[in-house]
């Protein structure tokens, strides 16, 4: 059930965590879109404020697992280095990899307004379907 | 991996009444055990409309499960075990898994009695809970946490709540009045990993957000007097509660040994009918370093309730200017409701040492139990079960009962009803903060949704799963408290 549309993300109803469904036209978008879906929910920042590059890269077993480790590596940048993701470019993908370009700011109280306290990516339900025309992907955080 | 679940909808699932407050999941498929569900007719159909009970069949599949696979009353949707979900394994056979505990290592709580009367503190509450919102760092991206270097933070990790006193925040007499005396034994943080390691270096001392708070009580009923007496509850008095965890430090280690045991699990042998299950038996190296990795959060999450019940006597002392004798706060007792211990149960008349997980459970212990302090061996343990914000708490203590069916536990809380979105849209065009002070409630929340995520109708009614558990014989309730003030993240 779709509550509340987003450019990346809808919520889905889940009574203890909170549930996204993300959409993309390629795997690419679909990943560029989760992490900024994330953001979204983390952080509110200024879109326009400009930051490092930051090279990642990140493996999973399966496209659902590479989905959850690559939201868990931004939530990582987030909670542990206090970076914020302005931007991502994705420079190279495939269904168990995906090598990207994270533009990052430091957090900043005064001027960045927390949000949700996510505590993980989780497995739970999480799944990447190739539809007729796009791909779609659901994914619960623990907060 | 395959995965498979043997209920596609937990509407299917067939439960077999065995009395008011009881209900027999029977053993189907690769079930190796049933399921056993503590619930009341009240609280029933909303279980069966979650999808908990497919989750608690999904529990009764892991090798080496002993009993049952174990739901108590606010039982609902977790990743991979139900919160509100007990299962014990044994030793050889048996798995330890990451999300049986959860990711908030060591959430629990702690409640503390003081000879405040509510009627002398009431002229003072609002200063009372802007003080404390004041001085007890909360939400999302809180400052004011006491900055560790590494060898501290080892420290902290290795003795938990004794480090906490040995650093000047409360006295030696607190430890005996929390579970395992704040210190869990063999943890390790040389397993520990880089990450887990940062997250947790800023964290220590604050409250974290969510369903966490600090609260102002009055005790609005006793319902066991004698029991009262020993605990030191009576009639109109003021207790504070605070209900808080390992913070990032304990959801990091989590993350990383679910995702190790999730990437291993099939090299064990092990089937899993859902990946948040991930697991590893309990005889190897990886399920021994997630224990004591597990320690490790445990240990921090007593110390952070320590310094933050510490802090928030000071400032009590302060904002209303007594002295510590004119407060008298005394550590009623400590609970974890998120943890894997090895106990020893009494499993079909021999005595076996079971790794119990508790995931949004508590440990009852009954009267004459060997482990409970001198103080409680003749009351049973004291049972803490937080209310929600604006709803009460409850006090309860170990029955006889918990200790012969449900590996000595029992309920944490009350649960969801509404996710949080559903919360915020039906709570649009409403003062949250406005509706709890005319019931006599004041709140303070840093996020800005808190108080529309976290309101009353959210949850369900602690007091039906707080009647369900005590007729059922696994805790038998004491007294009720009333929230004044509370502070969310």
């Amino acid at each position: 059930m779709t509550l509340k549309r987003n450019r990346h993300y809808e919520l889905i109803n889940h009574t203890a965590d909170l549930g996204v469904r993300l959409r993309g036209k390629t795997l690419n978008e679909l990943f560029v879109n989760a992490a900024k879906a994330l953001m979204e929910l983390l952080v509110t920042f200024d879109p326009s404020e400009s930051g490092q590059a930051l090279p990642l890269t990140v493996s999973g077993d399966d496209t659902t697992d590479l989905l959850v480790r690559w939201l868990g590596e931004i939530l990582y940048l987030f909670e542990g280095d206090s970076l914020l993701v302005t931007d991502v470019v994705i420079e190279n993908m495939t269904p168990i990899r995906v090598d990207a370009l994270l533009w990052t700011l430091p957090l900043n109280e005064t001027s960045h307004e927390f949000i949700t306290d996510i505590k993980a990516v989780t497995y739970h339900r999480a799944n990447v379907i190739a539809k007729e025309d796009y791909w779609e992907a659901c994914v619960i955080f623990d907060v | 991996m395959r995965e498979r679940s043997i209920f596609n909808l937990a509407m299917d699932i067939r439960l077999e009444k065995l009395d008011a407050y009881r209900w027999h999941l029977p053993k189907t498929g690769n079930m190796r055990v049933p399921g056993r569900i503590y619930s009341s007719p009240f609280l029933i159909e909303a279980i069966r409309r979650d999808q908990s009970l497919v989750q608690v069949a999904n529990v009764a599949m892991l090798p080496g499960i002993v009993g049952a696979s174990i739901a108590m009353p606010d039982v609902h949707w977790g990743y991979g075990f139900p919160i509100g979900g007990v299962a014990a394994f044994l030793p050889d056979e048996g798995v330890i898994s990451p999300g049986g505990v959860g990711y908030d290592i060591n959430c629990g709580c702690r409640l503390m009695t003081t000879s405040l009367r509510a009627s002398e503190i009431r002229p003072f509450l609002r200063e009372l809970v802007n003080a404390l919102f004041r001085d007890i760092p909360a939400g999302v991206g809180s400052t004011g946490a006491l900055h560790l270097s590494p060898k501290e933070q080892t420290r902290v990790a290795l003795e938990g709540a004794t480090w906490a006193v040995r650093n000047g925040f409360g006295s030696q007499a607190d430890l005996e009045r929390t579970e395992d005396g704040g210190t869990m034994q063999g943890a390790d943080p040389g397993v520990l990993s880089e990450r887990a390691v940062k997250r947790g270096l800023n964290q220590l001392g604050t409250l974290g957000s969510g369903n966490h708070f600090v609260e102002i009580q009055a005790v609005d009923s006793i319902f066991d007097e004698e029991t009262a007496r020993v605990f030191r509850l009576q009639e109109g008095q003021i207790t504070l509660q605070i209900h808080t965890g390992s913070r990032g430090f304990g959801h990091q280690i989590c993350d990383d040994f679910l995702k190790e045991m999730s990437h291993r699990v099939s090299s064990y042998g092990i089937e899993l009918p859902d990946r948040q299950l991930a697991c590893a038996p309990l005889r190897s190296g990886l399920a021994k370093r997630y224990l004591s990795a597990m320690a490790c959060a445990a240990n921090f999450a007593w110390a952070n309730r320590q310094i933050l019940m510490s802090r928030a006597q000071e400032t009590l002392l302060k904002t209303l200017g007594i002295p510590p004798s004119e407060l008298s706060m005394e550590l009623l007792y400590d609970v974890c409701h998120n943890i894997a211990k090895v106990e020893q149960h009494d499993v079909d008349g021999s005595p076996l040492h079971l790794c119990v997980h508790r995931k949004g459970a508590t440990r009852a212990l009954p009267p004459g139990h060997s482990d409970l302090p001198p103080l409680y061996r003749e009351t049973g343990q004291p049972v803490l079960i937080p209310g929600d914000m604006g709803t009460y708490s409850f006090v309860l203590a170990g029955a006889p009962g918990a200790m012969e069916e449900t590996f000595a536990s029992t309920c944490h809380g009350a649960g969801r009803t509404l996710s949080r979105g559903q919360a915020v849209k039906r709570a649009k065009g409403r003062a949250i903060h406005r509706e709890l002070e005319d019931k006599g409630i004041f709140v303070q929340s840093r996020g800005k949704k808190t108080l529309k995520e976290e309101m009353p109708e959210a949850y369900k009614n602690v007091s039906q799963v707080v009647e369900a558990v005590h007729q059922a014989g696994l805790a038998s309730m004491v007294a009720r408290l009333r929230p004044l003030g509370v502070i969310k993240g």
